[in-house]
């Protein structure tokens, strides 16, 4: 067995558990040592009795007991040192044994506790080892403690088993991700062409259930920003792309276009939220076809209204879009 | 009868053009600025601001040295705008403090002004989303022809919008197709081919102040109307 | 047995390891020593209250004297060294139990004396094994340099009493004074004066910016002789427009002196107005200090209301400022003396939560926003640029900012702007939820209002759905709203409405909706039994957004009676049957709107009464009308 090194992969309380061994070993063997110590001392004494009654006496007639008593003295002194004698050895063998290293990073820690604790007649330790005790404990059941990690994992798997009514419980960016991520999918198999695509979809999220989504059009110029509850609509609002570049900070929300054709826009994305969601059901299929909704309006200054055949009336390029058919008027002409 | 003098400016990556107007049927470019901004009030576009487009060259007094071309335009009232001849159709954006340094440059001598300082008067319209300049130009007190400069604001992509601004023309100014034909679709599709290798360039306004520096240098050296 | 003539004697070297003591400071000394001295010498030191002594070790019995004391014993010498193993190995015995029960001791690996082996190792572990040492010594000489500290800070300490009691039994008035001045310095801007002996502080704002014209300073002074006690040996003199106290009060009320908002505030901590007499110079400076911010703000907003440009013109008199924030509306700010006030025309203050504070906050906020505008301080260089100009407005011509953003960087809104923006707000929005309640509340269907969390002081959006309950796959319909600062625009059909009237006609449009709503219903319910609608008096545009009278005629192709559903004056919906002619008479419409002179020549329906079919709501009576149709149709 390796002296002082331990083994590192040994927690720490095993290896205190092994110092521990160590001392209880340690004490047994200076016992030993005592009573060895204590023995030859008797004896030492009775020799020396016996010496000095022989020189007092100098009677030889108890030569002969004497001389037996002082070799069975003699070979007792002899078998306890020889006893001592291992002894101290086993004793300094165990002594190399001992991990020190556990404790030297704890060493200014454990001698200032030491100080300490000899103020407190020795009680400080004992409270700072059950402190350590409990700490541990915690930190091996503070994930099942975590509430919020058990209510997600829960309440997400059910949601995305069930194909039932959707129930507003668990956090919603599942569901827009997955929405952005149909819609992805889809628009890439249109246009298989496309080396570069020409929209972003960027998801922010303030909270659980309040997102905005944001849908940069680049060849139409548009960004159009959804402000959604949990797959519901609750504002739109639409701005230029180059103001974005321009202003460059993200939630610029003056909330209100300067530019006319926006504002129209805006509109009829509001009123396709509200048509597209009918009956309260499938709340995520309606943000998936208002997506689909959106992004035909990357034509916005391509295509010519389908009545009139004109890019401009009044100034507005056709801004409706058809809920069906995804064509595009003008709004004057759709009367 | 005056000549119709045309030429053509690109149509750079903003829907902004600048175009000279043609003031061939009108007796004098007063009365044709007159007629195009009777045109576009009834179209329903509102007067807001007068503008002013302004441009001097210094030339160096050491002579086969670049000349430089100062603009100044009322709508970037905090800037200024240079551009050094043979350079790669680069502009400097600077302070208005520049044109001060130019002047004291000229004081002491280092710049000369030879060439006529060139201005472009007029009022700045609003119909809609698009934003309309009208102006006429003049070269020290002499009116040397008009110019228009038609921004489409909200958007900055060239390639679908054109036609926005074709439209535009057409409606509400009456121009010819051929006209614009030559004005701007020809411009446009070279300077989009001159540019498919690298990325598009983004709009920045000296796009249009670069426009109106070849237009104005043009009219310098056209003879007075 | 013959003895043996020698005996066995064994020769050892001294290998005693050497001894090391490390000194106070950290020194390592090598004791001359022996271990075991050394080792007794520390024994003595110790104070081990349990060790458990053994016995007989120190009390030598007569005989252990007489052996050791006998030089020439055999024994002597043996026996002695075997005693101090024993006292020795007691210790030891003694300190592992110590250790073992982790109380008092550690056991720490010794750094072995390295000398020797330096040359042996390369220079990496010779490296490490200095370190070790280096650290080990470290750490022994902070343990010693710990208790030496320990001494150093016990004289400290027993100086720093007796001083503590000097201070404290003493009273000079004088060292009072200045105790008590550095006390209020330490709160209050306080300077002395360079050529006098005058103590002046400062209440104003003009660090933070503000250009107050008038001069705010109190004066500390010794009080007078017979006034002077133990607390109180110094005096302070506030100007006289500090001394009183002033209360900002803000009324909103309508034309008809209907109060919509009243509130109070002297920017204090807690809601008391009036406080009790709490006269020590802190409360007092404090009051002077709220005095001082309460006139700025005012004089700001009188300032502010007095600029041209503003949309809504304020008036300013003696101590107000009033504005209409609506047509219908006023705001009225004034500065009160605490004498004028009356504590019980105002109740108790409405707010609770999170809004207490949440006023005087935010006037702080703005107003120390206005003073850091008067000076545009910032530190960039170089330095030859012009100061007081913001940082965009450096950066504008060289970004090329056009005429629009050029403005947008030196307007700002002023806090009267911003109070009345914030005010208009409120008031519109609570007056549009109050009636959307309202409306809710009584009509019969379930019309769900929800505010949108994204919200926010200025604009609210929302949605309204109108669901018929019972019937709920029927039909929803579900419209968007926007309250802007005085504005209303809802959603209708593909773009918002703006309301300019509010109430009315945000009323008149809902109430127009509901009756649309409700006569949709019940006709998708008949067509769902196989009613065709004949003809209605909708227009197949947006139409009037006031007309409420729906009505329309409803005929089965097997049933011979034909239906007319009308929504009437009261929401509620009216059924009337008539037998159907073979021949087409005139059949205009009974309609109330169109008025009838002389005779009728419209068509005769006969009303019935939905109230005799079973059912909870209107619509379930219908239904129930509809299917008795159907049935006794079928039985003939």
């Amino acid at each position: 067995m390796m002296p002082g090194t331990g083994n590192p992969a040994m927690n720490i309380q095993a290896r205190q558990n092994q110092n521990d061994e160590i001392l209880t070993r340690c004490l047994n063997i200076t016992q030993r040592l005592r009573e060895n110590l204590q023995v030859l001392l008797n004896t030492t004494k009775q020799a020396a009795n016996i010496e000095t009654d022989e020189q007092s006496l100098s009677s030889s007639t108890t030569n002969l007991s004497s001389n037996s008593v002082n070799s069975s003295i003699r070979n007792n002194i002899d078998r306890k040192l020889y006893d001592m004698g291992t002894s101290l050895d086993q004793l300094v063998a165990h002594i190399e044994q001992y991990d020190f290293k556990l404790l030297q990073n704890q060493q200014v820690l454990i001698s200032h506790y030491n100080e300490l604790s000899y103020e407190k007649q020795g009680i400080l330790m004992d409270e700072w080892s059950t402190n350590a005790k409990w700490a541990d404990k915690l930190i091996d059941i503070f994930p099942l403690l975590h509430p919020s990690n058990q209510l997600y994992r829960r309440s997400n798997q059910r949601n995305t088993n069930s194909n039932i009514r959707l129930r507003i419980d668990g956090p919603s960016s599942p569901f827009i991700d997955r929405i952005v991520a149909q819609f992805d999918t889809s628009q890439q198999q249109q246009q298989q062409q496309s080396a570069t695509k020409d929209y972003s979809i960027s998801v922010q999220r303030l909270s659980d259930h309040l997102n905005i989504i944001e849908f940069s059009l680049f060849r139409s110029g548009l960004d159009i920003y959804l402000y959604i509850r949990h797959c519901t609509v609750e504002h739109v609002i639409v701005k230029p792309l180059n103001e974005k570049k321009q202003f460059s900070n993200n939630f610029n929300n003056k909330l209100l276009t300067n530019y006319r054709a926006l504002d129209i826009i805006a509109g009829h994305i509001r009123a396709a939220a509200v048509y597209y969601a009918p009956f309260g059901a499938q709340a995520d299929q309606a943000l998936g076809k208002l997506l689909i909704y959106i992004s035909k309006f990357q034509t916005l200054h391509a295509q010519k209204c389908v009545n009139c055949q004109k890019h401009l009336l009044n100034g507005l390029q056709p801004t409706w879009r058809d809920f069906k058919t995804y064509e595009c008027y003008h709004e004057e002409c759709l009367n | 009868m005056l000549a119709i003098k045309i030429i053509l400016i690109v149509l750079h990556f903003i829907l902004y053009s600048v175009i000279q107007l043609p003031s061939g049927s009108f007796k004098s470019p007063a009365e044709a600025a007159e007629s195009y901004l009777e045109k576009l009030e009834k179209g329903g576009a509102k007067k807001t601001r007068p503008f002013q487009v302004d441009l001097v060259s210094y030339s160096p007094s050491i002579t086969n040295s670049k000349t430089v071309h100062v603009l100044s335009h009322s709508e970037y009232p905090a800037s200024s705008f240079a551009f050094a001849e043979q350079s790669n159709s680069q502009m400097l954006v600077a302070d208005n403090t520049f044109i001060a340094l130019m002047n004291k440059l000229k004081t002491l001598r280092a710049f000369e002004t030879r060439l006529p300082k060139m201005e472009a008067r007029g009022t700045r319209l609003e119909y809609q989303d698009f934003v309309i300049n009208l102006g006429t130009v003049s070269q020290s007190q002499t009116t040397k022809g008009l110019v228009l400069e038609v921004a489409y604001v909200p958007m900055d992509e060239t390639r679908d919008g054109y036609c926005l601004i074709q439209e535009f023309l057409q409606s509400f100014l009456n121009m010819p197709k051929q006209m614009i034909q030559k004005l701007i679709t020809e411009q446009l599709s070279h300077w989009i081919r001159s540019l498919k290798d690298k990325k598009d360039a983004e709009y920045t306004p000296s796009i249009t102040l670069l426009q109106y520096m070849d237009i104005l240098i043009h009219m310098r050296k056209q003879p007075n109307e | 047995m013959a003895e043996p003539l020698s005996t066995n004697v064994t020769i050892e070297p001294c290998l005693e390891s050497s001894v090391y003591e490390y000194s106070l400071d950290g020194e390592k000394i090598k004791s001359t020593q022996s271990m075991s001295d050394h080792f007794t010498k520390i024994l003595s030191r110790m104070e081990l209250n349990d060790l458990r002594s053994e016995d007989s070790i120190d009390t030598p019995t007569e005989d252990e004297r007489r052996i050791v004391n006998g030089g020439k014993n055999t024994f002597g010498a043996f026996f002695e060294q075997m005693r101090q193993a024993y006292i020795e190995v007691c210790a030891l015995h003694d300190i592992l139990s110590l250790v073992s029960s982790r109380r008092y001791f550690n056991l720490s690996a010794n750094v072995a004396d390295m000398e020797e082996t330096l040359n042996s190792g390369n220079s990496r572990q010779q490296r490490e094994l200095l370190v070790r040492q280096s650290q080990d010594m470290i750490q022994k000489s902070w343990a010693s340099k710990r208790t030496s500290a320990r001494q150093a800070a016990d004289v400290l300490l027993s100086s720093y009493q007796r001083f503590m009691q000097i201070i404290n039994t003493t009273s000079g008035n004088a060292e009072n004074f200045h105790v008590q001045l550095s006390n209020l310095r330490q709160r209050w801007k306080i300077r002395k004066q360079n050529n006098t002996n005058r103590y002046l502080g400062d209440l104003s704002f003009r660090s933070a910016g503000s250009f107050y014209p008038f001069k705010m300073q109190f004066e500390v002074t010794k009080a007078d002789s017979h006034k002077r006690t133990q607390n109180n040996s110094i005096e302070v003199i506030i100007p006289e427009e500090l001394q009183v106290r002033v209360i900002l009060k803000i009324v909103i009320e309508t034309k008809d002196r209907q109060i919509l908002l009243r509130t109070y505030s002297t920017m204090m901590a807690n809601d008391t107005i009036i406080n009790s007499q709490d006269n020590s110079y802190d409360s007092i400076l404090e009051n002077a200090q709220r005095t001082v911010f309460l006139k700025e703000l005012f004089s700001q907003l009188c300032r502010e209301a007095s600029d041209i440009t503003n949309i809504i013109q304020p008036t300013v008199m003696r101590n107000s400022i009033k504005c209409w924030i609506l047509s219908d509306v006023m705001m009225t700010i004034s500065l009160l003396r605490a004498s004028e006030f009356d504590p019980t025309i105002d109740g108790e203050s409405t707010h609770s939560g999170a809004h207490i504070g949440l006023l005087e906050y935010s006037l702080c906020a703005l107003l120390r926003q206005q003073f850091l505008r008067n000076f545009h301080y910032s530190q960039l260089k170089p330095s030859t640029l012009m100061l007081g100009v913001p940082a965009l407005r450096r950066v504008a011509g060289v970004s090329a900012f056009n005429y629009n953003q050029l403005k947008s960087i030196s307007e700002n809104k002023s806090i009267l702007q911003t109070i009345i923006e914030l005010s208009q707000h409120q008031v519109v929005r609570a007056r549009i939820l109050d009636l959307l309640n309202n409306l809710s509340a009584n009509s019969d269907i379930n019309m769900i209002v929800n505010v949108s969390a994204f919200s926010s002081t200025t604009s609210t959006y929302g949605r309204i759905h109108l669901i018929s309950p019972g019937y709920d796959m029927l039909c929803r319909w579900s419209y968007m709203f926007q309250i802007e600062e005085c504005q209303v625009k809802i959603q209708y059909k593909s773009h918002l409405i703006e309301f300019q009237h509010h109430i009315e006609e945000v009323q008149r449009f809902f109430i127009n909706q509901i009756a649309y709503f409700k006569f949709t219903v019940a006709c998708t319910l008949a067509k769902i039994f196989g009613w065709s609608l004949v003809g209605s008096s909708m227009a197949p545009t947006v139409g009037r957004l006031t007309e409420i009278q729906f009505s329309a005629q409803l005929n089965h192709t097997q049933i011979s009676t034909s239906i007319g559903i009308r929504i009437g004056d009261d929401l509620q919906l009216q059924v009337a049957i008539r037998k159907r002619r073979d021949h087409n008479d005139d059949t205009v419409m009974d309609d109330d709107s169109t008025d009838r002179t002389g005779g009728s020549r419209g068509v005769k329906y006969d009303p019935i009464d939905l109230d005799n079919y079973c059912g909870i709501s209107t619509l379930q009576k219908f239904e129930m009308f509809i299917a008795s149709l159907l049935h006794e149709e079928k039985q003939r």
